[in-house]
């Protein structure tokens, strides 16, 4: 059995089951209603209806589960990341606001919050403006991802690969926290306040 | 004592130099290239600095190179006697060749029947009628009259340097390099003009392995000899070559030259000829005329460069800082670096750095120029320069042993001990001489003692703040130990190696990842008793297999380029205000408790720089001695004169105790031995103290000074 925590209930939630959400609050149903029977159906409806519910209405509140949607979500992260990633060999990608999408505004990760982490950006994009010499950034695509491990909060372990090709090809498997809010992805970062590195 | 270089004579080289310092081109500012502009390229080992019985070492140019590049497998070399004249002829070879494989404890024909067991300490005697310690003029068809320009007529002349290099050493080296397919080509160790050595190359005309076809030449190595060597004092203008010294951009209108001799007669001194500060001068001429000749292939190295003390404008005697700024603002395409890891690490007087040297001593076998931290390497690292450190072998002889002894009282062959790590980028054209000075030239370089560490992958990457720190870290270790594995470099964009500069905004952070390899197995010392130095504090690790202890991460700001007019800041003796960096230190300390270890000996570490905000430099050292090793390391892990260990003995009578018995039963016979109790020092000193260095890594921060001479 896999234990989950919704909002601030903690439930047994039996296999085959998961959480329905009330789109027009944006919160779960009633304990009552949050059940279904998901052996009635089929596990391709299950996705949809999953993914239907995280992308369309919302999933704020709500935990998640691997394998119930999350393959797509922490596909379409990846995506994302991977894209601004790339961006920020350009200077417009520097400041873009897929870059600023990716973090959560309670990211924390080895004391760079959201806010500091645009800030470098902005100052990198400030800088070459004068510099043209300026170093880019190492970049990366990522791969492979999945997601695990959500908590009651969403916040969840992304375990993916980084894969740098600029001309040999490194990649390294990785995890960090993401948090998942509305039924995006975003980087959620270690939380921790001080430079462990 | 050694002469001390005062305000005044400061004063006068500085006025010297203000013309010069004028057509001198400062290196233009490139930040890391591309990565996909580099090409693949590896780390290759050489040695450009070493002697034959054509100056004043004791082989044939044939088996310095069988060797240097077979027994101890360098990938590329240069030979490089001084200049000046030689009566013997060091293109004749041993016969036999190869008397012995090496061993050790071979019988030394000075004491035995002959053929020997193996040759003695000074080569095959010329009296055997073979060898290359017969003289040109025995040895030449027709005699004396071979034997061109200056000298006597009768007797044993000598043949200048000069025309050894061009008629007979360079086709030895080429057909060496061509059989053995290796680049071999010829140098010369510089007598410098106002200076002791500089190790040179001017290649041009060369045609080494790769190349075939048609035989190459060194006339312009011989012409660069005739010109500029201070003991070539042959007037003949290279007899049929008609050579002229004058530069196109000399700083003097070549008003110095003698009108007979077509070059600068004299050196550093006060009568005649010589003329205070004039070898200097000379010497800055010498460098301009390479670069006037060959300005992509030519190099200009100072080697051993404390060992004969401060400058002094009336002799002819060491270098101080302003020298080496002087020679790297005439030409920092050619002026790039100095061999402050010097050879004759078996020496009594490890590398025959008497009281007299700068800093009295070497420092595990580095002068005290790069050897002290915050000293004469970081202050030139401080201004920004391209100026790199190499090792050599400068082997001559194996002093009481024979050369194919293995032990050493005197020298390591060429590969055996120290070497240089070369970055080159393959390309198409695989491994060229061209290639191997670019790599030279570019500070993708490293030096290490004993095989401490035969790879090293060293960046500096700014920080993607987007990539999750830890998987950032992770991403950068593993691609500097994908790199070791290939003994290659990291190729990533925003990564700078060795010799090039990160530019990275204000506040931003920069991680350094390095990878080494301790590789697994035995080095080349002969001996595999435990290290004496060692084993004072209760390490018991046999002296042919080392161990990495630690790496320390130095770092100092760049302030940017002194004047030199600028004359307190410019120009002053080791430890003076304009040679020295004070933000200069230990950055990181890295060991068995903080590196991550694979099983094949590979060491993988990296540390992030928080919110740079000065332009900084970064480099490495590292050593198999732990800190506050007794006699070899302080407390805070920096080498200690290495008299601490083996105080000088003046007159080699082994008579002055050491510091750290050699206990061991298998301890060789040859250790310093008062009143029957051996002690460490000679060549067991030298394979007890290992070392490696690298290049630096720039960082540039865009509101910060700029690092204007690195690549």
């Amino acid at each position: 059995m896999d234990v989950i925590k919704v909002s601030h209930l903690s439930l047994r939630m039996r296999r085959n089951q998961i959480p329905i959400i009330n789109s027009a609050t944006r919160h779960p149903l009633p304990t009552e209603h949050l059940y279904m029977n998901l052996s009635r159906l089929s596990l391709s409806s299950i996705v949809v209806s999953a993914l239907v519910t995280l992308s369309a209405c919302g999933g704020g509140g709500s935990s998640y589960v691997s394998g119930n949607g999350t393959e797509t979500a922490a596909a379409s992260f990846a995506t994302k990341v991977s894209a601004a990633y790339t961006s920020l060999a350009a200077s417009s990608g520097l400041t873009s606001a897929a870059l600023a999408d990716l973090f959560n505004a309670n990211y924390l990760d080895m004391a760079f919050n959201k806010t500091s982490v645009l800030a470098v950006f902005k100052a990198n994009s400030d800088a070459l403006a004068t510099t043209p010499e300026l170093s880019l950034f190492p970049l990366a695509q990522v791969t492979n991802p999945v997601i695990t491990f959500c908590d009651g909060n969403n916040v969840c372990t992304l375990n993916a690969t980084l894969v740098n090709s600029d001309a040999d090809t490194t990649s390294v498997d990785f995890s960090t926290k993401v948090i998942i809010v509305s039924g995006v992805v975003y980087f959620y970062g270690d939380q921790s306040s001080t430079p462990s590195i | 004592m050694s002469k001390q270089f005062n305000l005044r004579h400061t004063a006068l080289a500085v006025s010297v130099l203000g013309s010069l310092i004028a057509v001198g081109t400062v290196q233009t500012a490139a930040a890391a290239d591309k990565a996909k502009t580099k090409a693949a390229g590896t780390y290759v080992t050489g040695d450009f600095h070493n002697h034959t019985t054509c100056s004043d070492g004791s082989l044939s140019m044939k088996k310095l190179i069988d060797k240097s590049v077979k027994t101890f497998g360098l990938d590329w070399f240069v030979q490089a006697d001084h200049g000046g004249s030689s009566a013997r002829n060091c293109t004749v070879t041993e016969d036999p060749f190869e008397p012995v494989a090496p061993a050790l404890g071979l019988t030394n024909s000075a004491t035995g029947p002959y053929p020997p067991a193996t040759f003695p300490s000074g080569g095959q005697p010329a009296s055997t009628v073979k060898g290359p310690n017969q003289t040109w003029v025995s040895t030449l068809p027709d005699g004396i009259a071979g034997v061109k320009g200056d000298g006597p007529t009768t007797g044993s002349k000598p043949m200048w340097r000069w025309q050894e290099i061009q008629e007979f050493q360079y086709k030895v080296t080429e057909d060496e390099s061509r059989a053995r397919q290796k680049p071999i080509w010829m140098g010369v160790e510089q007598n410098a003009p106002g200076h002791e050595h500089v190790s040179t190359t001017v290649l041009q005309g060369q045609k080494p392995w790769p190349q075939s076809g048609v035989m190459g030449n060194a006339t312009l190595q011989a012409q660069y000899e005739y010109c500029f060597d201070r003991n070539d004092s042959d007037t003949s203008r290279g007899a049929e070559n008609q050579w002229d010294c004058s530069v196109t951009a000399s700083a003097n209108g070549n008003a110095l030259i003698d009108p007979t001799a077509k070059k600068i007669k004299g050196a550093n001194g006060t009568t005649g000829d010589n003329a205070t500060d004039k070898g200097h001068l000379k010497s800055l001429e010498g460098i301009l005329w390479m670069k006037e000749k060959a300005p992509t292939t030519s190099y200009y190295i100072p080697a051993h460069l404390e060992r004969a003390g401060a400058y002094n404008p009336t002799a002819n005697a060491g270098f101080n800082i302003e020298h080496l700024r002087n020679f790297n603002n005439a030409a920092p395409n050619i002026a790039f670096g100095f061999e402050s890891m010097p050879g004759h690490g078996a020496s009594d007087n490890r590398g025959e750095y008497r009281p007299t040297a700068v800093g009295a001593g070497t420092y595990g076998g580095t002068g005290i120029y790069a050897g002290r931290i915050g000293g004469v390497w970081d202050a030139l690292l401080g201004e920004g320069r391209n100026w790199w450190f190499f090792a050599s072998s400068d082997y001559h002889n194996r002093g009481q042993f024979g050369p194919d002894q293995r032990e050493t009282s005197q020298d390591f062959f060429p590969g055996e001990y120290q070497k240089d790590y070369v970055m080159v980028r393959k390309g198409t054209n695989n491994l060229t001489a061209e290639g191997i000075i670019d790599g030279l030239r570019s500070g993708n370089s490293f030096a290490s003692s004993g095989d401490l560490i035969d790879r090293l992958a060293f960046v500096a990457c700014a920080a993607n703040p987007a990539i999750p720190a830890a998987a950032f870290k992770a991403l950068l270790e593993k691609a500097a130990s994908n790199a070791v594995a290939k003994n290659a470099e990291v190729r990533i964009d925003g990564c700078a190696t060795m010799g090039e500069k990160l530019v990275v905004a204000p506040g931003a952070d920069v991680v350094v990842a390095i990878a080494v390899r301790d590789p697994e197995g035995k080095n080349y010392s002969p001996y595999s008793f435990p290290n004496p130095s060692l084993k004072q504090i209760g390490i018991t690790q046999p002296l042919d297999q080392p161990v990495l202890d630690h790496i320390d991460v130095i770092g100092g700001n760049v302030t940017g380029f002194v004047s030199p007019t600028d004359t307190a800041k410019y120009a002053g003796l080791e430890g003076s205000a304009a040679a020295s960096n004070s933000s200069a230190g230990i950055k990181k300390v890295f060991n068995s408790t903080n590196w991550k270890a694979a099983a094949d000996g590979v060491r993988v570490m990296s540390y992030r720089i928080a919110a740079v905000k000065l332009s900084q430099y970064v480099r490495l050292r590292g050593t198999n001695l732990p800190a506050a090793t007794p006699f070899e390391t302080d407390v805070n892990g920096n080498p200690l004169n290495d008299y601490e260990l083996i105080p000088y003995d003046p007159a080699i009578t082994q008579t002055i105790p050491g510091k750290v018995v050699c206990a061991d039963a298998a301890c060789p016979a040859h250790m310093r031995t008062i009143n029957g109790v051996k002690y460490s020092s000679l060549d067991v000193a030298a394979w007890a103290d290992l070392w490696f260095y690298s290049n630096p890594v720039f960082i540039e921060v865009t509101n910060s000074v700029k690092v204007a001479g690195a690549k």
